[in-house]
């Protein structure tokens, strides 16, 4: 099973990482894969990933509309989206996912 | 004070733009003494929208700010009659306003805000929202928001 470790944050942390974060998780449960998902929200920082989880990590998505911790990820290969492609077209982060060769950040 | 409670909720309403829904809800929640400044509260709310727009799809908005003019973090909801436009989204009918006071040292109304989120991702929640007729139905589905613990 593929794993992917998240990373959701918003301007006012407010709502959007939330629906992010509740987007993702819930479409990679369909699609068979083990995900945990961070959230940077205004209540601070929620579930987060473990030096662990990153390691056995094989997808890194950073959803984020604003500055994430990101030298944690060095080495992995990482996706960027902005925090509304997970709201809004969270099957498009999959495709990528699936079909594109993913660059090593 | 609770997060949401029936004089927050507005249904079947008739307002035709996502100006006058944001009048409306600087309006309710002044009404119920949530905000200090219904002008200052707008500004801060198109600051919001301004940095990314808060349609979601699925019909849904939720104009929403963290500012020094809110007293008690509120939840307003607007059902409208017609579908309106909310920027680049042309079929928006389920408004939640959210605002939470700047200074916010209370946690667990973010807690409540995060639930409500999530729960905005759910088809079945979305539709039950919809179909709700009343406001006493609506407040009932909606009563957990105000019962969430830490």
């Amino acid at each position: 099973m593929k794993k992917i470790v998240a990373v959701c944050a918003c301007p006012a942390g407010i709502a959007h990482t939330y629906m992010a974060a509740e987007n993702l998780e819930n479409f990679a449960k369909r699609k068979g894969y083990g995900i945990k998902v961070e959230t940077n929200g205004s209540a601070g920082v929620e579930n987060r990933l473990s030096e662990q989880n990153i390691k056995e990590a094989d997808v890194v998505i950073i959803a984020a509309d604003t500055k994430v911790e990101m030298e944690r990820f060095k080495g992995k290969k990482l996706l960027m989206a902005s925090v509304s492609d997970a709201v809004r077209k969270v099957e498009t982060i999959f495709e990528k996912i699936e079909n594109a060769n993913i660059d090593i950040y | 004070m609770e997060i949401i409670n029936d004089t927050l909720i507005e249904l079947n309403s008739d307002l035709q733009c996502k100006e006058d829904v944001i009048n409306r809800i600087a309006f309710l929640l002044a009404e119920n003494h949530r905000i200090s400044d219904p002008i200052g509260f707008k500004k801060d709310i198109y600051k919001r929208e301004k940095e990314l727009s808060t349609s979601m799809g699925e019909g849904v908005a939720i104009p929403h700010t963290q500012s020094k003019f809110v007293q008690h973090s509120s939840l307003v909801l607007i059902k409208l009659k017609n579908k309106i436009h909310w920027d680049d989204d042309k079929n928006i009918s389920l408004i939640f306003g959210i605002a939470v006071p700047y200074e916010n040292k209370d946690n667990h109304h973010l807690k409540i805000l995060s639930t409500l989120a999530r729960k905005l991702m759910n088809d079945d929640f979305r539709k039950k929202l919809y179909q709700l007729e009343n406001k006493q139905d609506t407040m009932k589905y909606l009563k957990f928001l105000n019962e969430i613990k830490d």
